[in-house]
């Protein structure tokens, strides 16, 4: 989990210079804070989708599952243990 | 800003509900103003969503359950459309908006999509010139015809440039005027002869205007139509912009109009229509930088889809291409069948 966390948060690090800007922590909100908008939302999904192998509905699109990278990696965690279970 | 450990709060649901429009305004104000900055928030609505001459627009609201709060907005503004020559009801795109916490893609797709099931019903064309946020949803979506429109632009005046590069005042002031000097005889030299007067009209648009976009053919397979009363709305009604309106005439006949408006003391053309032949075009271009060049303006610009027919004169004018930003269009299969200016959105 620790390192998918790292990987979210260096990902979000290298792609968005308000984040590199700030110094964010896994905690930090990275909807209110203006960090992530929607074409940032779409280049973390894609990032998501082609680094742990798992496929986003818009459904799952939801803040509360990309408010900080916390949150983003528990849903991902969640996502591919699904995968996994299903297999 | 530390948030609840993930999974541990309880998630807030949202879903997309159609706006009525008199019940829901001061709602609809308070999101636009709070998520669009929309200013003049009760004149602008009154004008775009109500007093549309092909009528009113339509609107949805993300709204929380349990709650009156408005999330986010998206709304479709009507327009006659003329496809082939015949008259068609469609729909521009716009005044979306969401709250930043919301931005997190799905939100943003569950209010577009409401939006476009409306705008497509039948076989109904619409049209959408959208933000980098807003291209995001559409990506996603994987809806729509993508295409550009570029941004052509004259230069006029090199005071600007010069002064950056040259911090010397004295010298960039001598420098600029010799530049501009030459700019304008370049523009004299590439003036062609033409039997079209061109002047200001400050009244409202008559019925000749009809007439003009009536017995029009033209090369574009989709447009909007350029009735009197669309005119009188959108650049005689707009709360608190005045563009300025030129128009072509031999004798009494007009022959063409082209629309000019100022942002931070740049001007750009906005609309632009002629008759068939289209001879008053050239006319009305130059009389246009002329008026932008009295104004001040360190250069003229005008956005148009990247393939449209008119990019040619412009080029042979002394137009150049500059930046280009995307259009989604709708329920059309040509990309450059359509013809479509800065004054085609409002919004």
């Amino acid at each position: 989990m620790n390192s998918l966390q790292e990987q979210i948060h260096d990902f979000v690090l290298e792609k968005f210079p308000q984040a590199r800007k700030r110094g964010i922590s896994f905690q930090d909100d990275l909807l209110k804070s203006g960090i992530l908008d929607s074409l940032g939302i779409l280049d973390l999904v894609t990032f998501v989708e082609q680094s742990f192998g798992i496929t986003l509905s818009d459904d799952e699109l939801l803040p509360e599952n990309f408010q900080t990278v916390e949150h983003l990696a528990t849903f991902v965690q969640n996502k591919i243990s699904s995968v996994n279970h299903n297999l | 800003m530390a948030l609840p450990a993930a999974g541990q709060e309880k998630s807030v649901r949202a879903e997309v509900q159609c706006a009525d429009l008199a019940k829901d305004k001061s709602r609809l104000l308070l999101a636009l103003e709070e998520y669009l900055g929309a200013t003049e928030g009760a004149k602008r609505f009154d004008w775009l969503y109500l007093e549309n001459p092909y009528g009113w627009a339509k609107a949805w609201m993300l709204v929380p359950e349990g709650s009156r709060e408005v999330l986010g907005v998206a709304a479709i503004f009507p327009r006659l459309l003329l496809k082939a020559g015949k008259n068609t009801v469609g729909y521009v795109f716009g005044d979306f908006c969401l709250k930043p916490s919301w931005r997190s893609l799905g939100p943003g797709i569950q209010l577009q999509k409401a939006c476009m099931l409306s705008a497509s019903s039948g076989e109904a064309l619409s049209y959408d010139m959208p933000s980098a946020g807003m291209l995001a949803i559409y990506k996603r979506i994987r809806q729509g015809i993508a295409t550009e429109m570029v941004r052509y632009a004259r230069p006029l005046r090199m005071n600007r440039k010069v002064s950056e590069r040259l911090p010397f005042l004295p010298a960039a002031e001598a420098i600029s005027s010799v530049g501009n000097e030459l700019l304008r005889w370049k523009d004299i030299l590439a003036e062609k002869r033409s039997n079209w007067a061109v002047s200001t009209m400050d009244g409202p648009f008559g019925k000749e205007f009809d007439e003009l976009n009536e017995g029009l053919v033209e090369d574009a397979e989709v447009r909007v139509a350029r009735s009197s009363a669309y005119l009188n709305w959108r650049f005689r009604g707009h709360p608190y912009r005045r563009p300025v309106v030129l128009v072509a005439k031999n004798g009494a006949k007009l022959g063409g109009f082209l629309i000019l408006d100022q942002e931070q003391g740049q001007m750009s053309i906005i609309d632009v229509q002629s008759a068939t032949d289209r001879s008053a075009i050239p006319a009305l271009l130059e009389a246009a930088t002329k008026l932008a060049r009295r104004a001040g303006s360190e250069s003229l610009s005008f956005s148009l889809l990247k393939n449209d027919s008119l990019t040619v004169l412009l080029r042979e004018i002394g137009f150049r291409p500059r930046e280009s930003r995307p259009v989604v269009l709708f329920g059309t299969s040509v990309e450059n069948a359509w013809r479509l200016f800065d004054g085609d959105r409002e919004s």
